[in-house]
């Protein structure tokens, strides 16, 4: 138990630290680096809740090809120039009225969850335990949800047609 | 309401990804970089499949992992659409900074 706290608690500071040093550090490639590192724990956490596909899509698609493609971007143009900070909000008064109201409304519905949770459990139609992680995803996506997943098919085939389109216009300009 | 143990099964877990969603959204607002306000983003996004997986593992329903495969699948897709705009924005402009990005709202250049 105490293994598991351990673990569990490296994996969020390593997050939310990771995170916060990527978008606060000047140097573009080194804030996609700290990204790489928030999406390696996050996907080591989705293991410790039981699914491994998922840890292993994760690391291919958002470690694989969206952060490549950030770092494509980072080096085509260059961000030479600074940017400093503006302040936001004047008054900071008004950022803790609104963080008391987010931190009520993050405890209430945790305990709505908790309220929640075993009369969820008690009335689940099937087993969770007859099948593994992979086989529930592949039931459920080739058979209860079959018209979201092509759906997934027509958003990326019109995602292509809309990279072609943005860069063939940019090359006529230049 | 009941005191709430930081140290119960799942409440870490939903206080950990409801923090990056509130960091994600916030550095979005504070950030003065295009290309930064999109990293801030994605870690909301990550924040979100959190929150999906969590519920899902611990309310015994499938359901919220495939969620996460399809949210996984229209993120990877609307960064590169975001990511192509923050190229053209830069050629354009010849910076990414957000002051300047008052095209839609006020008309200045004419």
């Amino acid at each position: 138990m105490l293994g598991e706290v351990l673990v569990f608690f490296y994996l969020a500071s390593a997050m939310v630290i990771s995170s916060l040093l990527a978008v606060v550090s000047r140097n573009p490639v080194h804030a996609i680096l700290w990204i790489l590192v928030m999406i390696l724990h996050q996907a080591f956490m989705l293991y410790t809740l039981g699914s491994e596909f998922l840890t292993a899509v994760q690391i291919i698609v958002y470690a694989g090809a969206v952060l490549v493609l950030f770092l494509f971007v980072v080096y085509i143009i260059n961000l030479r120039r600074e940017e400093r900070w503006r302040i936001f909000v004047e008054r900071s008064s008004l950022g803790l009225v609104c963080f008391v109201v987010f931190l009520y409304l993050l405890f209430k519905n945790l305990a709505f969850f908790t309220a929640l949770s075993p009369a969820f459990k008690a009335n689940l139609p099937y087993h969770l335990a007859e099948a593994t992680n992979l086989q529930w995803i592949a039931r459920y996506l080739y058979s209860h949800y079959l018209f979201q997943f092509e759906l997934i098919g027509v958003i990326l085939l019109v995602v292509v047609f809309g990279a072609v389109y943005l860069l063939r216009k940019l090359k006529e300009e230049s | 309401m009941e005191v709430i143990s930081l140290f119960a099964k799942e409440y870490p877990f939903y206080i950990t990804s409801a923090v990056l969603i509130f960091l994600g959204i916030a550095l979005l607002l504070l950030k003065r970089n295009l290309l930064m306000a999109v990293l801030a983003l994605e870690i909301a996004f990550n924040g979100i499949n959190l929150l999906f997986a969590t519920a899902s593992h611990y309310l015994g329903d499938p359901k919220g992992k495939m969620v996460v495969l399809l949210v996984l699948a229209i993120s990877a897709g609307s960064f590169a659409i975001g990511l192509i705009l923050v190229v053209n924005y830069y050629r354009a402009k010849q910076s990414l900074s957000l002051e300047e990005l008052r095209l839609l709202g006020e008309k200045e250049n004419e």
